[in-house]
Formats: C-alpha cells, sequence, structure tokens
C-alpha cells in the first residue's frame, strides 16, 4: 500500500480520482496509479478527476482499462520510489513475474494494450507490450511471422516478393 | 464486440518501428519479408544496418613474434582504414598486445583486453574464477560474437596445454567438461557444462591447442595433440571429436579456418596445398578435399602489390612522423620471391586463401583461377629481431563490425 508519510510527502490519505472507459463504466483509483500515465498525470496535478467528475477517456474500452489498471496499481508503488533503486530483489522478481504473466494474453487483447500505452502515454507498459511483440517475432520466418500475427495469406505476388527477399538476404536464414 | 482477425498486423507505423527496434539485425531481415508495408517501416528509420555489420573483410592481423602489437596488412585503396591499437588500448613497452582470438569484427587481446578496432571500443574481462581443472591445465580463450544474432559476445575458457609431469593418462575429451564463459550481458563468468556426445575418446597425456574459429552457433577447437577438432555446440551444450581427414600426416601442420561454405582445413606440406570443407548433416561429419596444387607451379600475377602493413610497432616506438625506408624493400623483393610458404588464413567470403612467402611478402592464392596474386610487402619496418627470432605466429583475417 501507498505509504503517506514519505515519497512526494504532501499527501495525506491516498487521493483517489475517477476514470470514465469509451463504453461509460468508471474506475475508482489512486491517484499515485493513474499517474503513471504521463497525459493523466497533467490532468490529474491540475485537479482534474477527483470528486464526482472523472476524466473521460473516449479511445479505451472498458476492459483494456481495468487491464491497463492492474498493470498502473502493481507498478506504482516502484514508481513512487523513483524507479525503485532501494527495491529489494525479491521486489523486483515479483514485478518481473507479474509482468510475464500479464503480457501473456490474447493477440486482439495486446493490439488493444499497445494502443492504450501509447494514448496514455505509460512508458514501462508501453516498452512491456513492445518487447512481447518482439518477441513473438524472434527466430521466426516472414511466412512464420505472417501466421503469427494474424495476417491473411499472401498473394501470388507478395509470395513471389519474398521468395525474392530469400535470396537477397539469405545470411539471416542461416 | 468481434475480435479483428489481423489485429497485430493493422498496427500503425510508429508504434510498429517500436516494436522492431527492438530486433537484432537477423530478425529485421526476416521482418523486411513480411509485407511492403513492414518494408517501408524498417527502411524509413533506417533499423536495420547491413553496412555495419561484418560483412566485409577489412585486413589481416599477423602476429610477429617479439613485438608489442598485431601488425595490420590491409590495402588502403578499398577498405576503411582503422586506428592503430597502439592509439587506443592501453599499454606499455613490456606488455605484448597480440590478438589471440577474432570473431566477427572483435578481437580478444592478451590479458583479456576485448577490442573494436573499427570503433576503438575496448574492455578488459575480470579474471576468471578458478578453473575445476586448473592444476592440470592451462588454458586459451576464444571469442564467440555474433552480432547479427545480438550485440552481446562471450568468452569461452578452453583447455590448452596439459601440464608435462603428471604423466597419469586421462580421458579426452572426457564425457563432460564444464568450461567457463564469460559474457558480456552479464559482466562476469560462469560455469557452463558441456556432455560428450558420438565417438569414444581417446588416453592422452599431453595436449596441445592451436587454433579456434566459430561457425553458425559452434566453435570448433582445433587441438594438434592429440589430433582432433573439438566441435562445441553452443545450441544444445554438447561436444564432440572431429578427427582430421585420414589422409594428412601425424606431424603435418594443419590451418583451421572460416570461409565461403563454412569451416575449412587447409595444409601445406613445402608447395603442396590442400584444402578440406567440413561437411555436416545430421549429426555426421565428413572432410571433402576441395582443392590440392602445387603453388611452385602456379602462375604469379605480379599485378597489385597495393597492400600495405601499418607498422605500428615501428611508429610506436620511433614517432609517427618518422620517414619509411623505401629503398631496402625494392631490393629485398628478388631475394625474397622465394622461401617458404606460411598460411596466414582464408577470405571469409571468397574461395582465396592468404601466405606469405619468407615472412616478406602477402599473397592471396584463388582456387578457382589457380592464380597466386602478389598483395604487398608486409615485413615490419625494422623487425630485426635477432634475440627472438622472425617469425609469424598467428594470423586473423578481420571482418569489421561498426556498431
Amino acid at each position: 500500500m501507498a505509504a503517506p508519510e514519505s515519497g512526494d510527502g504532501n499527501n495525506g490519505a491516498a487521493r483517489m480520482v475517477t476514470l470514465i472507459s469509451s463504453d461509460n463504466t468508471r474506475f475508482e483509483v489512486e491517484a499515485a496509479a493513474a499517474s503513471l500515465s504521463q497525459t493523466l498525470q497533467l490532468t490529474i496535478l491540475d485537479g482534474g478527476g477527483g470528486g464526482g467528475d472523472g476524466i473521460p477517456l473516449p479511445n479505451v474500452d472498458s476492459a483494456t482499462l481495468s487491464k491497463v489498471l492492474e498493470y498502473c496499481i502493481k507498478h506504482a508503488p516502484a514508481a513512487a520510489n523513483g524507479g525503485a533503486p532501494n527495491a529489494t530483489a525479491v521486489d523486483r522478481a515479483e514485478l518481473e513475474r507479474f509482468d510475464n504473466e500479464f503480457v501473456n494474453i490474447d493477440q486482439s487483447v495486446l493490439y488493444s494494450l499497445i494502443m492504450a500505452a501509447h494514448n496514455l502515454e505509460i512508458e514501462g507498459l508501453q516498452s512491456l507490450v513492445a518487447k512481447k511483440v518482439a518477441d513473438m517475432i524472434k527466430g521466426k520466418s516472414p511466412m512464420e511471422i505472417r501466421r503469427t500475427l494474424g495476417f491473411p495469406d499472401p498473394t501470388p505476388e507478395e509470395q513471389a516478393e519474398m521468395n525474392a527477399h530469400m535470396l537477397e538476404y539469405g545470411w539471416a536464414y542461416e | 464486440m468481434e475480435n479483428p482477425p489481423a489485429a497485430l498486423a493493422l498496427l500503425p507505423d510508429d508504434l510498429l518501428a517500436d516494436i522492431l527496434t527492438r530486433l537484432a539485425p537477423r530478425d529485421l531481415a526476416m521482418a523486411l519479408g513480411v509485407c511492403k508495408a513492414w518494408r517501408a517501416v524498417i527502411d524509413a528509420h533506417r533499423l536495420l544496418r547491413v553496412d555495419l555489420l561484418p560483412f566485409s573483410l577489412g585486413g589481416i592481423f599477423i602476429n610477429f613474434n617479439g613485438q608489442v602489437f598485431s601488425e595490420y596488412f590491409f590495402e588502403p585503396s578499398t577498405t576503411p582504414a582503422i586506428s592503430s591499437m597502439s592509439d587506443y588500448v592501453p599499454h606499455s613497452p613490456w606488455i605484448w598486445r597480440q590478438v589471440e582470438s577474432h570473431c566477427n569484427g572483435l578481437l580478444l587481446l592478451s590479458e583479456n583486453y576485448v577490442v573494436n578496432p573499427a570503433t576503438r571500443w575496448w574492455a578488459q574481462l575480470p579474471t576468471p574464477l578458478c578453473p575445476e581443472l586448473s592444476n592440470k591445465f592451462s588454458y586459451r580463450n576464444y571469442l564467440v560474437f555474433d552480432p547479427i544474432l545480438s550485440p552481446h559476445y562471450e568468452v569461452f575458457s578452453v583447455p590448452h596445454i596439459r601440464y608435462h609431469g603428471l604423466t597419469e593418462e586421462s580421458e579426452w575429451p572426457p564425457s563432460s567438461c564444464t568450461l567457463q564463459v564469460f559474457s558480456s550481458r552479464t559482466g562476469g563468468w560462469e560455469e557452463r557444462l558441456f556432455v560428450r556426445e558420438g565417438e569414444d575418446a581417446e588416453m592422452v597425456s599431453d595436449m596441445f591447442l592451436e587454433s579456434a574459429v566459430y561457425y553458425r552457433r559452434t566453435l570448433y577447437v582445433y587441438y594438434s595433440t592429440p589430433r582432433i577438432i573439438l566441435r562445441i555446440s553452443l545450441l544444445d551444450g554438447k561436444y564432440r571429436a572431429i578427427k582430421p581427414p585420414s589422409d594428412t600426416q601425424i606431424d603435418e601442420a594443419l590451418a583451421l579456418g572460416k570461409s565461403k561454405d563454412g569451416v575449412y582445413l587447409a595444409s601445406l606440406d613445402i608447395t603442396v596445398l590442400r584444402i578440406w570443407v567440413l561437411r555436416e548433416s545430421c549429426g555426421q561429419t565428413e572432410w571433402l578435399l576441395k582443392y590440392r596444387a602445387d603453388l611452385k607451379w602456379k602462375l604469379r600475377e605480379k599485378l597489385g602489390s597495393s597492400w600495405v602493413l601499418q607498422d605500428v610497432n615501428y611508429y610506436d616506438k620511433y614517432n609517427r612522423l618518422a620517414i619509411r625506408k623505401e629503398e631496402p624493400r625494392v631490393k629485398a623483393r628478388a631475394e625474397t620471391d622465394v622461401g617458404p610458404f606460411y598460411i596466414l588464413g582464408f577470405h571469409p567470403f571468397q574461395d582465396v586463401v592468404f601466405l606469405s612467402r619468407s615472412l616478406r611478402w602477402g599473397l592471396a592464392y584463388h582456387l578457382t583461377s589457380s592464380k597466386l596474386q602478389y598483395l604487398g610487402y608486409l615485413y615490419p619496418t625494422e623487425y630485426n629481431n635477432s634475440s627472438e627470432g622472425e617469425d609469424i605466429l598467428d594470423a586473423y583475417p578481420y571482418t569489421p563490425c561498426w556498431m
């Protein structure tokens, strides 16, 4: 839980803000967690999101927002410690385990997360999901990448281009 | 809501670039082939820099006996210049900084300095852990660096000489062996277990390690005693002994290297050059005789002579403004166009073997045209090293890596 007396030191009890998804679901969350989003941080610093108002997020649906907030709540304590220089190895291992589990998800959810992390400018989440997709691409041929990421079957023209690519980049196939 | 059928295929360009920028060159090359849109993103952000990869020959590093630095023998008109090692690697007049291993543009120098001559980057490795067999062996370290796959490198510490005096025989290679491996990813040495497969080992009381070469996630280590090539697979942690070609003599000097078609072995019996290629399939290995010729009868192409020696030892010892004496070289040509050949190494990408003659001339022998081409004069200036004896100890064809 948040430690009220340490950290930034100006707040007493944890301040809460309300976020409203594109399908009008309201999420109440600690300001510290929501502030992992660079976009939200400015609004929250201006005093927004408190009371009955809520901050509307027209680009993020409720399923995606609840997933995003799961990430933010987990990472907020470490972020409050300035990237956690004094975090224990156990804490770091726990966050890593959480992250690995967190991105073990369906591709359409992953896609929505990439878009949301970008829109909300959540740096840690952006690199976590980008790394996940990069890992899905690693060690695969162009055809395998297409299949993994759900591309349609290549047209004859695309197939010819892929064959030409194989000749041009033979070193990558070794 | 129905899931989009190709969600990840629809990512906006800047987000796709953020993903692709995390890939190694090999995976980026694959990504180029996925579709036109991906190729456009990779090209626009210049994510794949093939020009920085070690895909061309720069020159040849040569270790002359008794010299502080390895010399660099290269063709200034066609290859980019690289700095003299004396300009950026810590050294002192009585400590050698010679190349002990080369892999894809990284050099390992004496006292475990890892150096990239193209970027002038260097690092010194920490001292290895005390190896389990240290009472019986000394060790030689070999670099493994594959920038197509990863920016990290590893250094393998391989048992080298079995000390005399311990006269009992032991099995070599043993059924399993723990090697000390430095990983630049972790910044430390670690132990890695390798398990023998294939043929049984020999009982040996002595061993001598000559050289090693890295090719396709595998380290090939050549021992002249007992005469085997250890094939150490970095993928599955297995190793096995490969015997040299059966028609080589027990005392015949062999040169191990990497060239166009994989792992090569060459022997030079006075003037008779033989070259084998290692064929591997389904766990079986076989040496195929690729080439055999008597260099004595080969056509000499006198053209060229455009390669030069960097002469780092001479310039470091005196001063860099010293003017070279050209005269003795011209005279030397006629006198030294005879004498023994020495194999400097294989061209990494062409059917060419580099040779030296009488320690004076560098030559390229073209296997397909059977032409012997003079590259240039490689004898170091004022290298009359009477105390230690003049000799070439090792040579390393070098492929610069600019990343």
